[in-house]
């Protein structure tokens, strides 16, 4: 198992250097020239200038390259012209609400998911799974940013119950979760229903009940376990539909998450700030995929190491 | 499987068949806009600003007094255009791409992989908008970053196929009888690859049309005046609590379109080939 671990973190480091480059070019393939974009229109010479001495612009790019290498093993990912903070204090000072948010969300996909799932696959084609299926379908046909009005326009406005937007109390969490968790609670449900379905097909579920097991047995005990490992893979591949998704409900109810700083700065061309946002992010999903890669090894024996 | 087998299978399920009628009233509406739309999409009326739904005014009119349902109904040309745009970049690149990788194997399999490994570890919707905000943001840019993001897709889908069908009879035959390696790929793998990018592409255009609305919501797509659906939500929430009508309908009409597409993929699926994995 350790090897296991050892070997995949090994393989990733490829990708991230290739991450660490593409968002590196990126930042700086932006048309005209960064400093002056990012200075503004009124800015004075000088203030381009020191913007271009600060992000070592004036250098060629292999040298900024190294430099940008050397600052970023240090944990320095250089500072926001707009805000003269450390861009690393801006993610910081968000991150908790985005984990916080998508750990909410996640949880309730994954619960509801996985219960609607189940419910279907144990009574297909009843009314209860052909109304799960046309919910779900229709939750994966709806955009996120809109279902989030829709929530703030019922629950906010007509009935005045939940805050529109902002942070504070545990109810402010409540529809930017609900919002970001439908999506993967359409995939997880689906994916459940599927798999509960299959396993439910094996001879051992035959065999169980053919020695007089209680239905209820049958499925919590034989069926789950078996169909819990593919569960947990879907659940693991919602993280990207979870980050991307985030963007857009951090949006719309003002919730003051990573996603909702990388929008801003684009918007303001702060690029210190979206070059260190977006590694930030896609640095993490890297390592989310890696820890669920070692989870499911962990979960099947039937997985070999190598 | 002739079109005909396809679409008597399809005939048979009625969900696809609600999916081929939304579409397909999608396309015409976006079609035939200048014809259909009862008012000018840009026309405002500032004194009439945020009218409720009327005989005059099915939809009611938005934030400048604009005619709602006329700008939906162009809003539909440019959903169109933009899921049309972004399959063919993303197919484009991604079809040739993963028969490359997969007919030859070894060392260029390797780089292209890698290089689609860089790409994938990117949450999609997070690489496009900072390929967006690369680009400059505009709808065309928007356009391009989507296409670009749904490369892998095309690329796993195809070299995963080529993989299985390079070695099968009857391309060694051609090989064997001095085809070229091009010519393979064109006459024998590609036809065969056409059942699975069928699907993927209705199922594509579908994400394509929700990001790119997205993105425009954002303020990273499409811009004012522009009656973009995704646009239309962004400048009309602000007057959500007077005016809910306005960030309603273009919601709903983003919605019924996505689910219609998402409807005729599934069933497309089922009706080419039951046991395709997508």
């Amino acid at each position: 198992m350790g090897v296991y671990i050892a070997k995949r973190l090994l393989m990733s480091i490829p990708v991230l250097l290739g991450v660490i480059i593409l968002v590196f070019l990126m930042v700086r393939m932006v048309p005209g020239d960064p400093a002056v974009v990012m200075a503004g229109e009124q800015a004075t010479a000088e203030q381009v200038d020191a913007i271009r001495a600060e992000l070592h612009l004036d250098k060629p790019l292999p040298v900024q390259f190294g430099l940008f290498m050397h600052d970023l093993a240090k944990g320095d990912l250089g500072r926001s012209p707009r805000t003269h903070a450390p861009v690393s204090e801006e993610i910081g000072a968000r991150l908790g609400n985005s984990v916080v948010l998508m750990f909410t969300s996640l949880l309730l996909a994954t619960v509801i998911g996985v219960a609607t799932g189940v419910i279907s696959a144990v009574k297909p084609y009843s009314l209860f799974d052909s109304l799960a299926m046309l919910v779900s379908l229709i939750g994966v046909s709806m955009p996120v940013f809109w279902l989030g009005l829709m929530f703030i326009l019922l629950f906010s406005v007509q009935l005045g119950l939940l805050p529109a937007a902002g942070t504070g109390t545990w109810l402010h969490l409540v529809l930017p979760t609900v919002c970001l968790a439908t999506v993967p609670l359409a995939m997880i449900s689906r994916m459940t229903r599927s798999c509960v379905l299959e396993v439910m097909g094996q001879d051992y579920i035959r065999t169980a009940r053919a020695k007089g097991l209680p239905e209820r047995v049958v499925i919590a005990v034989h069926a789950l376990k078996n169909a819990f490992i593919p569960i947990i893979t879907v659940v693991g591949l919602q993280m990207g539909n979870l980050l991307g998704g985030a963007v857009l409900t951090e949006n719309v109810f003002a919730w003051p998450g990573l996603g909702r700083l990388m929008v801003d700065s684009i918007l303001a061309r702060d690029y210190p700030v979206v070059q260190g946002t977006v590694l930030f992010i896609a640095v993490c999903f890297v390592f989310i995929n890696i820890l669920i890669d070692v989870l499911y090894v962990y979960l099947d024996a039937r997985v070999r190491f190598d | 499987m002739t079109w005909i087998a396809v679409w008597r299978q399809l005939k048979r399920n009625r969900l696809a068949l609600l999916g081929l009628v939304i579409v397909a009233f999608f396309i015409a509406v976006a079609l035939f806009a200048p014809l259909l739309a009862p008012h000018d999409p840009l026309a405002q009326s500032i004194a009439r600003a945020g009218e409720t739904p009327s005989a005059q005014h099915l939809l009611g009119r938005d934030e400048l007094g604009r005619d709602v349902l006329s700008r939906l109904i162009y809003g539909a040309r440019i959903s169109l255009t933009v899921g049309l745009i972004t399959v063919v970049i993303g197919a484009g690149i991604g079809v040739p791409l993963g028969a490359i990788s997969g007919y030859f194997g070894g060392r260029t399999d390797l780089v292209i992989q890698r290089l689609i490994d860089i790409m994938l570890a990117f949450p999609a919707m997070l690489l496009a908008i900072v390929l967006v905000s690369t680009l400059g943001v505009n709808l065309e840019n928007a356009m391009i970053a989507i296409g670009v993001v749904s490369i892998p897709v095309y690329a796993r889908l195809v070299r995963g196929t080529t993989l299985v069908l390079r070695d099968i009879e009857y391309v060694q035959a051609a090989r064997a009888i001095g085809l070229s390696n091009a010519g393979i790929i064109v006459r024998h793998i590609i036809p065969n690859l056409l059942s699975p990018l069928i699907v993927q592409s209705t199922l594509q255009i579908a994400t394509a049309i929700l990001w790119a609305a997205g993105l425009s919501f954002l303020g990273l797509g499409a811009q004012a005046p522009t009656p973009e659906w995704g646009a239309m939500l962004s400048s009309g929430r602000t007057f959500i609590r007077n005016a809910p009508h306005i960030v309603t309908f273009p919601g709903l009409t983003i919605m019924i379109t996505v689910l219609g597409l998402n409807l005729l993929g599934d069933g497309l699926r089922d009706a080419l080939d039951p046991r395709m994995k997508l």
